[in-house]
């Protein structure tokens, strides 16, 4: 519109912030819905430094770039803890690590019947993948034969895609799992690498990036998720994201911290809703084409808003229960994605 | 029967009010305060105490 005279012509001088926002987001647009190229990191930069009354804007655009780069579906998944606590790394935010003392104690690996029965529970859910977890820090030959043993039968009892999250790799692990049929493998990066000494010390950054890239380069799809909340900026957040661009995963995770009690990170608020809303929407912008899950402390952080994250990114999500805390029930997210007229489907993540 | 002993962190409850998060499955033995194994599966969750062996499960 022209401004009438003696009004101030936004094109001179120092824009509205409301104006520049409007240009940053419609230039992403552009780039992310027309030349369908992803956002360097400047970009999304900016995006990220938008103001909190920006952030409809940004899920509001996250949604677009959801539905043209994968579609309305959403993949369903469950997870099962086959062997809980008792790990030694002492991952700051884990209620199952044994260098801190939480109510979570050590329990052995499930029967196979236990892990089939709890297969079935996911498969009745209407989900398609089901993973299977385990507290280590890698598998030793045992624990790997115990995995390689149930792959198979889960799939057979099922018709489930069956992911596996059991730490470190080696490479010869990572060969022995693809050969057997491992759909996803889980190896979460957590943080960026610039935080990660403060949330773990048993383990390094970099070995997770090297079992990351192992499980792609053995053709098993790479599921590494995000843990938001345990005390990182913004622009570690943001460090995360370009070092997962670089990574290429086919899923992502996206978890925010539930404090657990016993853990160092016991005293940190969970994420502020609209907070955790805009970083959905900033993930899904910087990797439109993963897979974006919805995981562990949607609950307590989302509360009421959960359904926002379906319009805001999210595009897949853990039904039920979590593996040592519980989730809301199966049928409301059921229901919601019933509400929200977005289909269950596989989904593959690819460009 | 009221429990002895609270599910969050196994004090007996006339020291301590409750202390077990909303989203967690009982972590100790309302009878007798013993840590409790817990199972955490989608659909429910089943814990055993490992001294009384008193089991509970989700919707019961």
């Amino acid at each position: 519109m022209t401004p009438e005279p003696g009004v101030t012509d936004v094109t001179k001088g120092p824009l509205p912030s409301s104006v520049m926002a409007r240009t940053l987001i419609r230039h992403a647009e552009d780039a992310l819905l027309d030349e369908r190229r992803l956002l360097t990191a400047e970009e999304l930069a900016q995006l990220a430094a938008l103001p909190a009354d920006q952030t409809a804007a940004l899920t509001a655009l996250a949604h677009q770039v959801r539905l043209a780069w994968c579609g309305p579906e959403v993949e369903v998944e469950g997870i099962l803890s086959a062997k809980t606590g008792g790990c030694p790394e002492d991952c700051h935010f884990c209620s199952q690590s044994s260098a801190f003392d939480t109510p979570v104690k050590a329990t052995p690996f499930l029967d196979t019947d236990e892990v089939i029965a709890a297969a079935k529970e996911t498969a009745a859910l209407g989900a398609t993948e089901f993973c299977i977890v385990l507290a280590i820090k890698g598998p030793d030959e045992r624990t790997l034969a115990r995995i390689l043993e149930l792959i198979p039968i889960v799939q057979s009892e099922t018709g489930l895609n069956v992911a596996i999250s059991a730490g470190i790799l080696t490479r010869e692990q990572a060969r022995l799992l693809a050969d057997r049929g491992v759909h996803r493998y889980n190896h979460n990066l957590e943080t960026a690498r610039s935080f990660f000494p403060q949330v773990a010390t048993t383990h390094t950054w970099e070995e997770r990036w090297d079992t990351c890239q192992l499980v792609k380069e053995h053709g098993m799809e790479l599921c590494c998720g995000a843990l938001l909340g345990m005390g990182e900026s913004d622009a570690q957040r943001l460090e995360l994201l370009g070092q997962l661009v670089e990574l290429e995963p086919t899923e992502v995770p996206l978890n925010f911290l539930n404090p657990r009690p016993g853990t160092p990170l016991q005293i940190r608020k969970p994420l502020s809703a609209m907070e955790a809303l805009k970083w959905i929407a900033l993930f899904r912008i910087a990797l439109p084409p993963v897979i974006l899950r919805y995981a562990g402390g949607r609950e307590i952080t989302l509360k009421e808003l959960q359904v926002m994250g379906m319009t805001s990114g999210i595009n897949a999500l853990i039904v039920g229960n979590y593996l040592t805390t519980l989730g809301r029930s199966p049928a409301e997210d059921l229901q919601m994605l019933e509400d929200l007229q977005m289909p269950i489907g596989a989904l593959t993540g690819v460009l | 029967m009221s429990a002895a002993f609270c599910a969050g962190c196994g004090r007996a409850t006339t020291g301590c009010d409750g202390c077990l998060p909303e989203l967690d499955p009982p972590r100790y033995c309302a009878s007798c305060g013993t840590w409790m194994a817990v199972r955490v599966s989608t659909g429910g969750w089943v814990a055993r105490c490992r001294s009384c062996d008193h089991e509970i499960r989700s919707g019961v």
